[in-house]
């Protein structure tokens, strides 16, 4: 079964694997794509890049201004504030990718069944966006790790379920034209299941949604995590993450210690801005064309 | 107001009870899901552990648990309607007195944050449309996008680290000093002279909305065929802009300031707690931290409320100054 006549890339910057490849690979470099690299050799070359544990204290040397045996000098327990920036970055991305793929993955299946089949499903899901859509996402994330209880798990969970709503909308707009295309149609014609239809004929074409949803949405999902547990309400304080570091040095602003405040910082920014910097990227590749945005 | 544009808002109006039913429904599902006992969220845990088994019991009774959950749904929604929205554990009141005594200082904060956003925002976004391609367009785009990707609480840290620790030019918390000034006009100003930190950390953090779509609606405006309408009558390039498609560019505006309203609200939080603001914000974090869970129930509806309530105001808006629009 042969379906020459109709070239979809031609008309829809669909993508296949391949090209994601070529994407992701070297072909295309991005000055945010090498950053994020970067950031990922540290975060799994932790060990090997300092002498220190991160959550060992040692309460003859606390802060520290930055020196060359603590570059980045160290906190009021004494901490190493290098290596806890080190494996903070382990925490970080590992929460704001699994959180950003959660919420997409999410968003992208209600978008597909609403777009997809219309009518009663639809308007009760789309009802279901416009509510979840109505408290502000910090006061409903509060809320929800307030009275859930509060592990890395139980942090990406919240994050992805207050996220979702931006992607399905998007998901949904495009699978309705997409379902209006000939190529469907013919599908339909020749006896196509919905199944069968939704997995080749529609999520192919939406795959460059996902891609860049899922890339915009990590940088937001970095920044909720360090927000939450700068607040005290995200990752539990044993574990170092940048939000962490930061709560605990809320404290030592009134003395006017800076380190403990704009190392952490610093990384929150850098991550947060390359990853978006790639997120543009991927849009002005994959949708050079479409007006569409993509809002979080 | 003409027939239609009451019509307009009619309909928009019957739109909100489908809505409020449905943040009820979340509200009162993510309370019943969770792993907080009602008896104790109710009564909170001292008053519980303090009690005998068969207080408690009678308690449970009262409160409806034994019975099933549409039940309970129903009557913890004509509780809400009736204006009961429980009682505040660490406030010791009930719960929406705590609430709107601390909105005005919310609003306060955020309409001043707010309007310092929008025009520094606009301003900027004018700048750059007309330099497009300048180094200055670069230098500020490159800035709003940095802007964008710093959190809130690392701008509120550094610029209380600078203004109010290095060079102690403002206070660094709280709404009025220890030593409150009596008379009129002393009080003002210290008002003002509290509001400025919390107040400008908020417009920086927002600003970057207001900049991006200033500046992408001026330059696509640019396009436009009336714009080579008025430069080939003519006129100047300054009225060109101003007059022409800066006015038009403001239009959608009304729309973007509604919809960044939860964001707004959110941002609020984050500010109020770190200059401890005596706002909502605050209330929020101070209720997470000590898991008053009725006050984050009253918190959820109360800030959805506000949200709906916001946007639309800005639809209506929208129609009253854009003659253009068909309503519906």
């Amino acid at each position: 079964m042969k379906t020459e006549g109709i070239k979809i890339e031609k008309m829809s910057p669909a993508i296949n694997r391949m090209q994601i490849f070529k994407l992701l690979g070297i072909r295309y470099a991005s000055p945010g794509l090498a950053v994020i690299i970067a950031l990922l050799l540290l975060a799994l070359l932790a060990p090997y890049l300092t002498i220190y544990d991160p959550v060992r204290a040692s309460l003859s040397e606390p802060m520290h201004p930055p020196s060359i045996d603590h570059p980045f000098g160290t906190d009021h327990l004494g901490r190493d504030l290098f290596s806890r920036l080190l494996y903070g970055t382990r925490v970080s991305l590992m929460v704001g990718i699994s959180a950003a793929a959660l919420a997409v993955g999410l968003g992208a299946v209600i978008g597909l069944f609403s777009g997809y089949y219309g009518g009663r499903i639809d308007s009760i899901l789309m009802r279901l966006v416009d509510t979840v859509y109505c408290p502000p996402e910090t006061i409903l994330l509060m809320v929800l790790v307030t009275m859930f209880t509060r592990n890395v798990w139980t942090i990406i969970l919240a994050i992805g379920l207050t996220h979702w709503m931006s992607t399905a909308r998007l998901v949904r707009s495009e699978t309705l034209s997409i379902r209006q295309r000939p190529f469907v149609e013919s599908a339909v014609a020749l006896g196509a299941r919905d199944g069968y239809i939704l997995l080749r004929h529609i999520t192919p074409n939406l795959l460059y949604i996902a891609v860049i949803s899922v890339t915009l949405m990590t940088a937001h999902a970095i920044l909720t995590e360090s927000f939450l547990s700068f607040l005290g309400l995200g990752i539990p304080p044993h574990l170092p993450s940048w939000g962490n570091m930061l709560n605990e040095a809320q404290r030592d602003i009134m003395r006017g210690i800076w380190w403990t405040t704009l190392f952490p910082g610093m990384m929150i920014v850098i991550t947060v801005l390359s990853i978006n910097l790639l997120g543009e990227d991927l849009k002005k590749r994959l949708a050079p064309n479409r007006e569409g945005r993509y809002e979080l | 107001m003409d027939r239609s544009l009451a019509s307009y808002a009619l309909r928009r109006v019957l739109q909100i009870p489908p809505l409020l039913l449905g943040i009820s429904l979340l509200a009162f599902f993510i309370f019943y899901l969770s792993p907080v006992n009602p008896t104790i969220a109710y009564l909170g845990l001292i008053t519980v552990q303090k009690m005998t088994p068969e207080d408690l019991a009678k308690v449970e009774e009262q409160l409806g648990l034994d019975k099933p959950v549409q039940v309970r749904y129903l009557v913890w929604l004509e509780r809400i309607v009736q204006g009961d929205w429980g009682y505040s554990h660490i406030k010791k009141r009930p719960v929406l007195d705590v609430i709107l005594e601390r909105f005005p200082a919310t609003l306060l904060l955020t309409v001043t944050g707010y309007s310092m956003s929008a025009l520094l925002g606009v301003l900027l976004g004018l700048l750059s449309a007309i330099k497009a391609g300048s180094r200055i367009d670069v230098a500020l785009n490159g800035l709003n996008y940095v802007i964008y990707s710093t959190p809130t609480f690392l701008v509120a840290l550094l610029a209380m680290l600078v203004f109010a620790v290095w060079l102690g030019w403002l206070p660094s918390s709280r709404m009025v000093s220890v030593n409150t000034p009596t008379s009129d006009w002393p009080l003002l100003l210290d008002r003002i002279h509290h509001l400025i930190l919390p107040a400008s950390v908020l417009a920086i953090s927002h600003m970057a909305v207001f900049y991006t779509y200033i500046r992408s609606s001026l330059l696509e405006a640019m396009q436009e065929d009336y714009i080579l309408t008025a430069r080939a009558k003519g006129l100047q390039e300054s009225r060109v802009i101003l007059r022409h498609a800066f006015r038009n560019s403001l239009l959608p505006l009304i729309t973007q300031i509604g919809l960044s309203l939860p964001l707004l609200i959110g941002g609020s939080v984050v500010v109020e707690s770190i200059f401890a603001w005596p706002g909502i914000g605050k209330l929020t974090y101070d209720a997470a931290l000590r898991a008053d869970y009725m006050l984050l129930m009253g918190l959820v509806l109360f800030t959805s409320l506000l949200v709906i309530l916001g946007n639309l105001l800005a639809d209506i808006a929208y129609v009253l100054a854009d003659p253009r629009v068909k309503y519906g």
